[in-house]
């Protein structure tokens, strides 16, 4: 019984943390994307923004270590890969 | 006969359509209506660069988070919350990278059967191609999970030069990397079951991982097995569910819940110990 008990919790726990990441990925988690020309500041991108811009391969990271989208304007309609 | 709850009769009921049930899923992942969410992943393997994708991948997404070092909550909670609802079901019964290979596996060929270790590379290409190569090197590298993925071979580089020669435009050949992939792939799911899942996923990887700790999940009863290896010759992975019913490399097809004695089953983790271990159980409280 306890096996089971615990098996419970765990599994239990586990959809509770995904939710939670979840959660927080869509409400909370914010991202600075500098825009790709030189000296531009950066932009706050909340997450499901920024993973519909990686999706088209549109984010890389520069040699400073910031977050730098890789296009001008509009942004490509699917990933080159 | 393992006790017939709702679910395991729904299972029963529902497992001859298995392949209808993943063509229903299909339309959801194909977007007919043009839907383009790629601001959600969606819980299955699928190419975010194929034109008619609904949902962003959550691995490629993993990999490009990896490359800009950003953690990914989104991908990791959506995979990690359905994982743990689910485990392997997916794999199963909803992932379209699933059914097309399932149907390759349907040409009458002389199939060879892989080893069930050949499910540990699969950690590997999660670790290295997803999360440690594209954080130390960046989306460029060769061995950066979008750029070895047959997904994208086939539901990007294919439509694309089918299209370019429909339209008449000028075709450009994918690179030799991605033909060789589109080849290979396309010959494995004709000659093995399933080759990139059982191999290679590292979706599934992680689905199968947490088979061990889903709230639904396989059981065995034990009183009611007659060791007689049915679910063996079911199972089309080569697996042993009589031994481990859970196990990483079950994609859960649920196959093996039609052995004879009907010793396996689908359960929750919420419907407690099988019979045998209640007996126990009361034989220690009363002792």
């Amino acid at each position: 019984m306890a096996q089971s008990r615990r098996k419970t919790l765990v599994s239990i726990t586990l959809v509770l943390l995904g939710v939670g990441l979840l959660a927080y990925g869509v409400a909370f988690h914010v991202i600075n994307v500098h825009p790709k020309e030189d000296g531009a500041a950066a932009i706050e991108t909340r997450e499901p923004d920024a993973v519909r811009q990686a999706s088209v391969g549109g984010l890389e990271r520069d040699e400073s270590g910031s977050v730098k989208q890789t296009y001008t304007g509009e942004s490509p309609k699917a990933c080159a890969t | 006969m393992v006790k017939k709850t709702k679910l395991n009769r729904f299972v029963a009921r529902i497992l001859p359509w298995r392949i209808w049930v993943q063509v229903g899923f299909l339309f959801a992942w194909l977007g007919p209506f043009g839907l383009r969410l790629h601001n959600v992943c969606g819980p299955v393997f699928h190419c975010y660069a194929c034109p008619l994708s609904t949902f962003a991948c959550p691995i490629g997404i993993m990999a490009q988070f990896s490359a800009i070092h950003v953690f990914p909550f989104l991908a990791i909670g959506t995979v990690l919350a359905v994982g743990a609802l689910f485990g392997a079901l997916i794999c199963g019964w909803v992932c379209p990278f699933g059914l097309l290979q399932d149907l390759g596996a349907k040409v009458p060929i002389k199939k060879f059967s892989l080893p069930l270790w050949t499910g540990y590379f699969r950690y590997v290409v999660l670790i290295g191609a997803v999360f440690v190569i594209p954080y130390l090197f960046g989306e460029g590298h060769p061995l950066f999970v979008c750029r070895i993925c047959p997904a994208g071979a086939l539901e990007k580089a294919v439509p694309d030069v089918i299209t370019q020669a429909v339209t008449g435009k000028e075709i450009i050949w994918p690179n030799a990397v991605k033909i060789s992939i589109v080849v290979a792939m396309i010959v494995a799911m004709f000659i093995t079951i399933r080759p990139w899942c059982r191999v290679l996923c590292p979706l599934g990887a992680i689905f199968g991982f947490l088979n061990r700790f889903s709230v639904l999940s396989m059981r065995l009863e034990d009183h009611k097995c007659t060791a007689c290896k049915r679910c063996r010759t079911l199972c089309a992975y080569g697996g042993a569910p009589d031994n481990d019913p859970n196990h990483h490399g079950c994609i859960r097809c649920l196959e093996c819940t039609r052995c004879g004695p009907g010793a396996l089953g689908v359960s929750t983790v919420f419907e407690g110990p099988a019979a045998p271990e209640r007996v126990e159980e009361q034989q220690e409280v009363t002792n």
